[in-house]
């Protein structure tokens, strides 16, 4: 079923949370798992159904790494720069991307076809250096890897 | 009445006659966990799952640490010969189905120095099938432990001098009582399976590999502190390992290892799986607990301690899975068995994560009292292509770096180093001239600040005027006083701050310092 | 039992539960706690309150280690100092560089610990902040001088409020305190209460209007509603109220104030202030001297007597107010024609519990609601009328996991907090009651025990309960039976505790209004709850002092204290007051008086503190009365628009510029102190009327001119104590010593009673059931002409008609026009749009205000709040018929229309009537 609505969201946060604090995580994974992040509306049914206040629920969802206050673009580039990663190359693969997004970072109407972030450890760290693309790891990356992803897309 | 014990024979009977079935069969085993599938160890398993003919059957385990072997296959002939394949790839895999008697040399000093407590079997079992691990003994340390009386189970893990192996070291069995005593009810327990650390990837290791070994030592510890409900919170990211304990769970309900009257004792528990969502502070005990209420990413005041007044202010136990992985062992052989392992000081074994300049980098199991030097040369083989070491970084962001000169430094709970290095949870990172240490430091120093909750003023304000300050240093703006400045900030970080991230923070600082006191003042005129 | 501690080598006792915070400041050592406020539970952020203790290692917070027995504290050592003075220095730095010194001084508690421990080098770079958030007209939130120490949100959420407007936002140097989406503060759910000022270490939240330093403070009581909040008020040099502080020591408010309590007082100081005696000559108000207007008053009611004079006293005023003035018309005038707002407001539920219990007022008290393990409020609004209780009966929900009913057909704020929110149509009320009864009968939910040993009249109203299946009740009242039977269960037992039920206008101002309060006492009485803590019957009282007005006599049935006009009191005050047998027979009311004064029956009247002429239902006929007086008195602070139809017009001294006492909703009297002096030459209302008093008693030959000789407030308190035994044990030096003091309090070594009816009640050992059927839902019903349900009502920022409000700025500027909610699909309906300036149109009259599209409101029904805006008031719409028992009015039905205005350009605006019409 596709979540188009306040009223939709409303009752399938009904069905899968009961009105109970603990549940807001779970929601909140929910609501970024169906639209990539946390749309503000959606944020607001979410704060209704658990009775926690909006400003609550937005203090919460700012504070965790992984839940995303604005839209990302169609695609997340990121890349480890750990130190096992730094170590084994990791500014290189940055730096070709940002290369590469530099050039080609954006849609017609503004918003970003890849995002391009960095994190602090990708939890692999022998297999460095590490990139993710749209949540897939790829270990023991090189420049070409990077350079086999991006053309894909930015030559659309 | 049958005992535990005896409903549990049962059980492990069954999966030996299922095992007993394959024995004709060749036994091809494929490592794949989050690491591996990174560098395509799924598409070699599903190669292996298409092309191996009738006479083989495959089984998809976790890793056994090899990073650096990823993809890996094990082969096991009717007749017991094995053969071991690193590095492979779909091609080679399915050549290899076509053939499986093909050759291969294998190096085993990864594993020789290795003493294998909670890793005896990663690698080697089935990850997703119950059978591998109840066929190995698996829940016969539960089975004896429900027919012992809670406190027992305690005393038992006091005996052994088992401590959390998340970072803090502290004694399992204190926290146990601790909890086990206090007033109110229902009871938590909590497996601590953020592992938000950077570095540090051995719980993800254990969930993919020896996902029931986790919940065996969960229901112990949960029965010997009296708790029926327990989370098992797990990192947002980590999905493989989700899906693992999982099915590890709805596996162990099926066998009458979880639900009601757990394998005919009457002890009761349930289990629910939770996601953390981001950021090295949710691994901190208390920050864990606001998570799963629903509070923000911050840490909360201690005192209450979680044992009195924990999840929903009720007495909670929150332990490491890698301590959870210890206490079947406990169990089965007895802590006097556990306490000839390691030192006097601290027994049994540490799970170390490998990486950065090594030959041989990956999740290795080491007993507590090993230096550093063995395992970096003997079982990590030295640094890559023979470069200079010109440091470790020991325990993350939370500790700190010492110079090669510090080898002999034995890995031990807490403090390795007074000048502020600590094992944590057992990261250590060989450092070559490719990164230069204080770029290293600053590394990690600006993890630090950037992964601060915010919520108190020394850590939140702090940990960036250090960043800020080395980068004058590093740029080559910085003064004399700047040093002085930083050593200052560390200190008043490190005392004031309100939990672990930033108690630790200063670590990095104060190491550096001290072991490189050159690097530091050639970066600024007399 | 003491913990005894050593702090810097004092010992310090403390009981148990204190932290060693709490120790050093008992100590009286300094100790910087940028986080931690007198009030709240520890944050621990600001890591300033560092302490050393012997045999620990490193360096606690001491706000957040408890205190133990023996422990050794050392607040100073050089290691100590360098510490702290590193973080004061990483706090400092978030403000500015060094040059910035200067500025600092505002920042109050923070530049109190820079000073104190001598932190005078902030030597980093002042790091990027937010901008200035200065969209709410009372205060600015400057995010540059704030430290993040957490209070201010600590504050809006548990520590005080429960309402949550701001939140910590982000992590790390991001982080910020902020709203929803980072919004300005005034799209936030924000109320206004300021709670946040009285918080913030640094001024980073601040008044628009800057502060100075006080001369002096002076602890009160709020002015406004019945929740009877304890107030500081600042006087700044120039003898002017420079701000309202909550007060933590306050039973009633625990620390709270809402935004009327803490920023509505600027009324005081309005230029619109009376100041002088108006004598009306020749239909003009001239200035006169007080013994000009005083003679000339005593003059003209010396023509009068009995039946011919009637008084409306003020709930506004004071206790001895109402006293003096309640005696000057039984003693001097010989009429028992006394009444005040009551009558429009709570008579219903007072004359249903004198009926059924023998007396009228809220059995329990606040601290009630937050031990309750249920809580039902019905007909009422507390979030907007009683915030400070709503913030209480928050923390019973959300902190104790008590169980939240709203009975209201419109959505109100507290509905967020409800575990069941049932919507009956207006009026239906007593159907609903009999339902809910009717289930706990059934479902062997009922307190058998209590109803044999502790009531009567139960079979006859079981006879009539039996009629209320849940089928036809939810036809009835259109709430789903599941609901009605769900709400009886959670009422009738409750998860843990007792349960409260709590009511307000939506219950009593209906022609239904005394079957309503009969149907919930007896839902109190099948259930037995009442009587215990945790549990209880509360209507919540409106004015400030609308409890203290009938306590002190100014009805038309009772002396005060409740004692009835019978033979034995009237001897008793007769004898009292050194007077011949006073008048024993009840006098009218004040709906019975604009009835009397219409016929000619009434031709004086002396009104204090109140303007019917706004309140009054149905306005244009309410005019007619009492244009029809031969002679009107009004004494009051403004100029309104009774006022404005009197012959003489009396300035009268506020509440902050007298002394005296309240008594609030939870029956608790306290201190009314004067913060500033008189206003021009104001007098307070006692004074006046005493003045007056003795001219009268001379002008009669009465000879009780020493009756009306007050030295001051407390003489009056005396003489009332000692005839009232409600109140006998309370004296004005109880009352600094102790604070506020709940009544029944016999005795001078009563402690006062927090609840009511633990063992029996005032009219005997039984309260008794007493069986209403529902009648009509209201006496005017929406047809093809008038299709819409009005209701009216109140709204936070504004008073009753607005006399007061419409002048305290900061609230007019968060309310500054008459809105008409109705839901969307209304909207539509009669086409008009969001904003759009309507008219609204009942038989009786009409007004003007702008559409506010609201989710709370069911189509059909519009909610306009009965202030006067612009000209335009509700009252201009409400019908004037009346509940037979107790005679208030139905303000809460009536039947409305809506028309368009359209501009026809010609500066005329035409009507048009095509909405609703056919
Ligand atoms: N801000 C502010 N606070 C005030 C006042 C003020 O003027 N402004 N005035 C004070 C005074 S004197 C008083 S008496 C109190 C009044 O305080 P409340 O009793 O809260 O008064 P109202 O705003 O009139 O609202 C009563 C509620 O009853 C609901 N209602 C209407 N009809 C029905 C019905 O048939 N059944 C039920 N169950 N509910 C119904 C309405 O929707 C409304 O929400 O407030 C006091 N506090
Ligand atoms: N449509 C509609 N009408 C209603 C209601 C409703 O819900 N809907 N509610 C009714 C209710 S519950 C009530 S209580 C009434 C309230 O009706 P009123 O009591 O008439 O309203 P207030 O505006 O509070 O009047 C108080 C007056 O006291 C003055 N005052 C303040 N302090 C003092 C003082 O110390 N001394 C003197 N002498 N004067 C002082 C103020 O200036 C003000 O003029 O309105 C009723 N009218
Ligand atoms: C910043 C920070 C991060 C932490 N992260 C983790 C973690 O990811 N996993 C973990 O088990 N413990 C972590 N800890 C330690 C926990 O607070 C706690 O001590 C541990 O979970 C207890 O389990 P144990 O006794 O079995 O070690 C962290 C502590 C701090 C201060
Ligand atoms: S030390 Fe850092 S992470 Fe911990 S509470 Fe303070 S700001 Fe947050
Ligand atoms: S004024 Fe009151 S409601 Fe508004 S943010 Fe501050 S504390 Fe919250
Ligand atoms: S605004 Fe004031 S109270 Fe709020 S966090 Fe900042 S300094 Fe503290
Ligand atoms: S009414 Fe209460 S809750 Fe609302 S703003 Fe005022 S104090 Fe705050
Ligand atoms: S709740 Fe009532 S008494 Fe308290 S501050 Fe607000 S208006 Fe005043
Ligand atoms: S440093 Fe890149 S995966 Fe750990
Ligand atoms: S007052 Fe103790 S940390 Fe702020
Ligand atoms: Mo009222």
């Amino acid at each position: 079923m596709v979540i188009s609505d306040r009223n939709t969201l409303r009752a399938e946060l009904r069905k899968e949370f009961p009105r109970d604090r603990g549940q807001l995580l779970p929601a909140l994974h929910f609501l970024q798992h169906e639209f990539g992040y946390l749309p503000d509306w959606g944020m607001e049914v979410v704060s209704w159904h658990l009775g926690i206040p909006a400003s609550e629920v937005y203090g919460a969802a700012t504070s965790y790494t992984e839940l995303r206050i604005r839209r990302p673009g169609e695609h997340v580039l990121r890349v480890c720069r750990g130190i096992s990663c730094t170590l084994n190359g990791a500014d290189e693969l940055y730096d070709s991307a940002s290369g590469y997004l530099f050039s080609n970072s954006t849609e017609a109407d503004g918003t970003e076809c890849v995002t391009l972030e960095e994190v602090g450890c990708a939890y692999m760290c022998g297999l460095a250096p590490v990139i993710e693309w749209d949540h897939q790891l790829i270990g023991r990356a090189t420049v070409a890897s990077i350079d086999q992803l991006l053309p894909e897309v930015s030559d659309r | 009445m049958s005992s535990p014990t005896e409903v549990l024979n049962d059980v492990q009977s069954r999966a030996l006659d299922r095992e007993l079935t394959n024995r004709e069969k060749t036994r091809v085993v494929v490592q794949v966990d989050h690491g591996s599938v990174a560098v395509g160890a799924n598409l070699v398993a599903s190669t292996l799952a298409d092309t191996l003919p009738e006479s083989a059957y495959l089984v998809v385990a976790g890793s056994d640490g090899a990073s650096f072997e990823a993809p890996k296959i094990l082969v096991t002939s009717p007749e017991g010969q094995g053969s071991v394949y690193t590095n492979v790839s779909p091609d080679f895999a399915g050549k290899l189905a076509g053939n499986l008697n093909m050759r291969s040399e294998h190096d085993q000093s990864f594993f020789d120095s290795q003493k294998r407590v909670a890793l005896d079997l990663a690698g080697e079992i089935s990850s997703t099938v119950v059978d591998d691990y109840l066929a190995n003994n698996g829940y016969s340390g539960l089975a004896k432990a429900l027919t012992m009386s809670p406190a027992d189970v305690i005393e038992q893990v006091k005996l052994s001098g088992l401590r959390g192996r998340g970072g803090a070291y502290f004694p399992a069995a204190l926290k146990w009582e601790g909890a086990s005593k206090a007033i109110g009810t229902p009871k938590y327990f909590v497996v601590n399976a953020e592992e938000g650390e950077p570095g540090i990837f051995k719980d993800r290791h254990l969930m993919e590999s020896v996902p029931h070994r986790i919940l065996e030592g969960m229901i112990i510890a949960a029965y010997a502190t009296g708790v029926e409900r327990a989370y098992f919170y797990i990192n947002a990211e980590a999905n493989l390992s989700a899906s693992r304990i999982r099915l590890a769970v709805d596996q162990a309900y099926a066998n009458g290892f979880l639900g009601r009257n757990i394998l005919g004792s009457g002890y009761e528990l349930e289990v629910e799986i939770c996601r953390g969502a981001g950021g090295y502070v949710c691994g901190e005990e208390t920050t864990l607990l606001n998570t799963l209420e629903g509070y923000r990413r911050e840490p909360r005041l201690r005192p209450p301690f979680p044992t009195e007044a924990g999840l929903w202010s009720k007495p909670t136990v929150i332990n490491n899975p890698e301590t959870l992985c210890s206490v079947p062992f406990i169990l089965t052989n007895g802590p006097d068995e556990f306490r000839n392992i390691g030192t006097d000081q601290a027994s049994g074994t540490k799970i170390v994560s490998l990486s950065g300049s090594v030959g041989r980098p990956g999740v290795v199991e080491v007993p507590m009292g090993t230096t550093l030097r063995d395992i970096i040369y003997d079982i990590g083989g030295g640094t890559v292509n023979g470069r200079e070491l010109t440091g470790v970084a020991v325990g993350g962001p939370s500790s700190g770096v010492l110079p090669p000169s510090e080898l002999s430094t034995r890995i031990a709970p807490g403090l390795l180093h007074e000048a502020g290095v600590m094992l944590g949870a057992g990261g250590v990172i060989a450092l070559d001239e490719r990164l230069s240490v204080l770029e290293t430091i600053r590394s990690l120093a600006s993890y630090n600040a950037q992964e601060s909750c915010g919520k108190c003023t020394p850590c939140r304000e702090g940990t960036p005027r250090i960043v800020d300050t080395l980068d004058r240093l590093i740029a080559g703006t910085g003064s004399r006083s700047d040093l002085d400045e930083l050593r200052y900030l560390a200190d008043v970080v490190k005392t004031a701050s309100l939990c672990g991230l930033g108690q630790a923070a200063g670590g990095p600082i104060t190491s550096g310092l001290k072991f490189f006191e050159s690097e530091f003042n050639n970066l600024v005129p007399y | 039992m003491s913990i005894n501690i050593t702090i810097d080598g004092h010992d310090v006792a403390v009981s148990k539960g204190a932290s060693v915070l709490d120790a050093i400041n008992i100590s009286g050592a300094y100790i910087s706690q940028l986080c931690k406020d007198q009030d709240m539970g520890a944050i621990g952020a600001c890591r300033t309150c560092l302490v050393e203790i012997e045999g620990q290692s490193g360096m606690p917070a001491s706000c957040s280690v408890p205190a133990v027995d023996g422990m050794v504290v050392r607040t100073s050592s050089s290691e100590l100092s360098r510490i702290r003075n590193g973080v004061l220095e990483l706090t400092g730095a978030m403000l500015g560089s060094s040059d910035d010194k200067q500025q600092l001084k505002r920042h109050r508690e923070l530049s109190g610990a820079l000073d104190h421990y001598g932190v005078t080098s902030l030597r980093w770079e002042n790091r990027e902040r937010e901008p200035i958030d200065v969209s709410n007209p009372i205060f600015n939130i400057n995010m540059a001088d704030c430290i993040l120490c957490g209070r201010c949100a600590q504050a809006c959420q548990d520590g005080h409020q429960f309402i949550g407007a701001i939140d910590f936002i982000g992590t790390g140097t991001d982080g910020r305190i902020g709203t929803y989406m980072d919004k300005p503060l005034i799209e936030s759910v924000c109320t206004t209460c300021g709670q946040w000022l009285s918080v913030c270490p640094t001024g980073a939240i601040d008044t628009k209007v800057p502060v100075s330093n006080p001369v002096r403070t002076v602890t009160t009581t709020c002015p406004y509603c019945g929740v009877g909040c304890g107030i500081k008020a600042e006087v700044n040099q120039e003898e002017q109220i420079m701000a309202m502080l909550d007060d933590p020591d306050n039973q009633s408010s625990v620390g709270m104030l809402c935004v009327k309590g803490r920023f509505g007082y600027t009324f005081v100081h309005h230029g619109d202030r009376l100041t002088v005696p108006l004598i009306r000559k020749d239909d003009e108000f001239v200035e006169s001297s007080w013994e000009e207007a005083l003679d000339l008053i005593a003059d003209r009611l010396s023509g009068y007597s009995g039946d011919e004079f009637a008084t409306l006293c003020s709930a506004k005023a004071t206790n001895e107010d109402g006293y003096v003035q309640q005696k000057f018309s039984r003693l001097l005038m010989g009429s028992n024609n006394i009444d005040h707002c009551t009558r429009l407001c709570h008579s219903p539920s007072v004359e249903a519990m004198l009926v059924s219990l023998g007396s009228g007022a809220t059995s329990n008290s606040y601290i009630d609601y937050e031990d309750a393990g249920c809580i039902v409020i019905t007909g009422s609004d507390a979030n907007s009328n009683h915030p400070v209780a709503a913030a209480r009966m928050r923390r019973a929900v959300l902190e104790h996991g008590a169980k939240l009913i709203v009975i209201n057909p419109r959505r109100i704020e507290m509905c967020d907090f409800a575990e069941l929110w049932l919507r009956p149509r207006p009026g239906t009320d007593v159907a609903l009651y009999n339902g809910m009864a009717k289930v706990i009968l059934d479902e062997g939910l009922a307190n058998d025990t209590f109803i044999q040993n502790r009531t009567e009249g139960f079979e006859p109203w079981r006879q009539v309960i039996d009629k209320y299946d849940l089928e036809s009740v939810e036809k009835l009242t259109g709430v789903p039976a599941s609901d009605i039977a769900n709400a009886a269960r959670i009422y009738a037992s409750p998860p843990f505790s007792g349960s409260c039920l709590v009511w307000g206008m939506g219950i009593t101002q209906h022609t239904n209004g005394t079957a309503n309060a009969h149907g919930l006492l007896n839902l109190a009485f099948v259930t037995g709850q009442l009587g215990s803590p945790g549990s209880g019957i509360s209507p919540l009282r409106g004015q400030n002092n609308v409890q203290g007005c009938g306590d002190a006599g100014c009805v038309p049935n009772s002396f005060p204290g409740y004692q009835s006009l019978n033979d034995d009191t009237v001897l008793k005050f007769s004898e009292a007051w050194g007077s011949k047998p006073l008048n024993p027979i009840k006098g009218l009311v004040v709906t019975e008086m604009v009835e009397a004064a219409i016929s000619g029956q009434i031709k004086a009247m002396y009104v204090t503190g109140e303007n019917p002429l706004l309140s009054e239902p149905d306005l244009n006929h309410a005019q007619k009365a009492f244009k029809n007086l031969e002679f009107l008195v009004v004494q009051d602070i403004f100029m309104h628009e009774t006022a404005q139809i009197a012959d003489v017009v009396l300035p009268a001294t506020s509440f902050a510029e007298k002394e005296g006492t309240f008594t609030n909703s939870e029956r608790r009297v306290q201190r009314v102190r004067k913060i500033v002096e008189p206003i021009g030459s104001s007098r307070p209302d006692w004074e006046i009327i005493s003045d007056l008093g003795r001219r009268i008693s001379t002008k009669r030959d009465l000879d009780v001119e020493t009756e009306f000789e007050y030295a001051d407030a407390s003489q009056i308190w005396e003489e009332m104590a000692s005839l009232t035994p409600l109140i006998a044990g309370i004296s004005y030096e109880r009352l600094d010593r102790e604070g506020g003091i709940q009544w029944p309090c016999p005795t001078p070594d009563h402690p006062g009673t927090r609840f009511l009816y633990a063992k029996d009640f005032p009219r005997g050992s039984r309260a008794k059931f007493v069986p209403f059927e529902q009648g009509p839902a209201a006496e005017e019903l929406p047809t093809k002409r008038f299709p819409l349900i009005l209701n009216t009502g109140r709204v936070l920022y504004h008073w009753h008609g607005g006399t007061i409000t419409r002048r305290a700025e900061g609230l007019l500027a968060r309310s500054p026009i008459l809105e008409i909610a109705m839901s969307a699909s209304d909207g539509e309906k009669y086409e008009v749009e969001n904003g759009e300036w309507i008219r609204v149109r009942s038989r009786r009259g009409n007004l003007e205000g702008s559409v506010r599209y609201s989710d709370k409101m069911r189509p059909g029904e519009i909610f306009i709040p009965f202030v006067k805006l612009r000209d335009h008031a509700a009252n201009f719409l409400t019908n004037a018929v009346f509940d037979p028992d107790s005679k208030i009015p139905e303000y809460k039905v009536c039947a409305v229309r809506i028309e368009k205005i359209l501009d026809t350009g010609s500066g005329q605006p035409k009507v048009s009537e095509a909405a609703g019409v056919n």
